[in-house]
């Protein structure tokens, strides 16, 4: 029994297959706008190469935001396909959540218009939740003594995305898992009334 | 013969659709869930709010067409989706959806554009036939495509700038009408008549249109009227407008009818719907041109949908057109090239 691990809410492509216990390859491309183009190609890739057929599949993991808009919609549309229609359980994560693993970790994905989303995790656990922050604000979090996971190019250091596709693994038993698939939407933090015309 | 049967989805706009299809001309089931409430109230589609649409939608809909088609996936032929033209964050959600179907179910993946679907929908009311002249009218498009056969799009007009539909909203908008504008002005030109004088707009080659100084003939007229302290007749306005913008419509495809020898004519898209449009097309195609057959679709395929799409794939089926799993959507799309796989970049 395998669980693929869809991650496409950032710049990545990342896809993870894994059994019960480990992850056991993935295909992590640096691909920002086309990953619509390659998800379906590199996901049969990956089964293919491992000798996987797509029934031997039963869930499926996807990250659902906070992320870029399109990214995460790509993920996840392929996931409620996956689940809705060829009838896979489909689990959840926070993005912010995933690239922060088990570590004690401050994530920090742009948001553009100079504001990131920002989360605080440890062990896996939320401190706080997910929420979009100015660069200016986030300047002044940045002496915590907690690791800096993401775009930290930002903010003058090297950029940093830490073994994303081991913590699919790391967080099994934080997959939230999704009653309803056909329900299921991107966590945005921007809601639609605020394209409200003015 | 044995039966095609394509599961077909198209999200290029502000409607989320999936229809299945049998022989292109037999609608097996079909269904759109329509954002046009959520658009009313945003004045408009949003892109964003659109797509965020589409992806709350997409897999409830196919879920409930191959309910009411009393059909499993395994049983369709093909997966046919809107590539393009539209908008893209939209064509994104069909175009993963028929990608995830097709790959997890091993079955042929039929890209179609969104236009050629428009002038097929035209096969769920009788076959077409060659050479065809095809009026599309929407709210993204204003084209006179000259087709010689199944598939061979040739477009020998377009809009230089505002297509029709745009041009209705946006003097929808100058007349404080509600989104979206046409529908609106169609029914309020029925109470009044074409009094004010508008420029029918002018354009150098004799097939191609025009439709953004309308609106700014709109506003003059308006202000003239103010000026001179007069009162504005909102529904005289709409027929007056209406009256010019598809009176010069006609023109260009009377022009094509004598400039091309067809022997059908029909109608597409989402204007296609509108009531004093396709009284001139029955009313002139009757007395002047009796030997040219015609189609007028019916409202429901008018407007965007998906059975259109599952229509215009089923021939592209029987030409052999397949896409590959890297197929993307795109914003814009040649309809004459068909086909469009478009430049793809490697990875890093
Ligand atoms: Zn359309």
């Amino acid at each position: 029994m395998y669980t693929i691990g869809i991650d496409t809410s950032h710049q990545f492509l990342l896809l993870v297959l894994m059994d019960e216990k480990k992850v056991i390859d993935y295909i992590r491309q640096q691909c920002p706008k086309l990953q619509s183009e390659y998800i379906i190609l590199e996901l049969n890739n990956l089964l293919k190469r491992n000798g996987v057929a797509l029934a031997e599949v039963s869930n499926v993991v996807v990250s659902i935001g906070p992320g870029s808009y399109t990214g995460v919609r790509i993920g996840l549309t392929v996931a409620k396909i996956l689940g809705s229609i060829v009838g896979k359980n489909v689990y959840t994560l926070s993005t912010l959540q995933l690239y922060a693993g088990l570590d004690n970790a401050l994530v920090l994905l742009d948001a553009r218009a100079k504001r990131c989303y920002v989360g605080r995790y440890n062990k896996g656990s939320a401190l706080g939740e997910d929420k979009v922050m100015t660069n200016e604000e986030i300047r002044e979090l940045l002496n915590d003594d907690v690791t800096l996971i993401g775009d930290l190019q930002l903010f003058d250091k090297e950029s940093c995305y830490p073994e994303v596709e081991q913590n699919f693994m790391r967080l099994k038993d934080r997959w939230q898992k999704a009653s309803n698939v056909d329900l299921l939407t991107p966590a945005y933090l921007k809601s639609s009334q605020e394209y409200l015309r003015k | 013969m044995k039966d095609i049967i394509i599961l077909a989805i198209e999200t290029s706009c502000d409607e989320t659709a999936c229809a299945i299809v049998k022989n292109g001309n037999e609608i097996l089931a079909s269904n759109v869930a329509s954002q046009i409430d959520v658009h009313t109230l945003y004045g408009g589609v949003v892109p964003e709010v659109a797509s965020r649409i589409h992806i709350e939608n997409i897999s409830l809909i196919i879920k409930e067409t191959l309910r009411q088609a009393n059909m499993m996936v395994e049983e369709v032929d093909a997966i046919a989706f809107t590539q393009g033209p539209g908008l893209i964050g939209s064509l994104h959600i069909g175009t993963l959806a028929a990608k995830t179907l097709a790959w997890a179910y091993n079955k042929p993946l039929i890209p179609v554009h969104h236009l050629s679907g428009h002038i097929y929908a035209n096969a769920f009311v009788k076959d077409l036939k060659f050479p065809l002249l095809a009026l599309i009218v929407s709210g993204g498009h204003t084209e006179l495509v000259l087709m010689k056969q199944d598939y061979d799009f040739k477009v020998i007009g377009e809009t230089l700038d505002d297509a029709i539909g745009e041009a209705y909203d946006k003097v929808g908008r100058v007349l404080n009408l509600p989104y979206p504008g046409g529908p609106k002005i169609d029914s309020l030109a029925q109470k009044g008549n074409p009094v004010y004088k508008l420029p029918q707009p002018k354009v150098e080659s004799p097939l191609d249109f025009s439709f953004s100084g309308l609106k700014s003939a709109v506003m003059q007229s308006i202000n003239r009227l103010e000026r001179n302290n007069q009162v504005l007749s909102v529904a005289d306005m709409c027929a007056s407008f209406q009256h010019t913008a598809l009176n010069t419509l006609w023109q260009k495809v009377e022009k094509a009818l004598e400039t091309y020898d067809v022997r059908q004519f029909v109608l597409a898209g989402g204007v296609a719907a509108n009531s004093q449009l396709r009284k001139i097309v029955k009313e002139k195609m009757e007395k002047n041109y009796p030997d040219i057959d015609y189609i007028i679709p019916p409202l429901k395929y008018c407007t965007d949908n998906a059975a259109m799409i599952g229509a215009s794939a089923y021939i592209a089926y029987k030409k052999g057109i397949r896409a590959d799993y890297d197929i993307g959507a795109k914003a814009s799309l040649d309809l004459a090239n068909g086909l469009n796989k478009g430049k793809i970049q490697k990875c890093i």
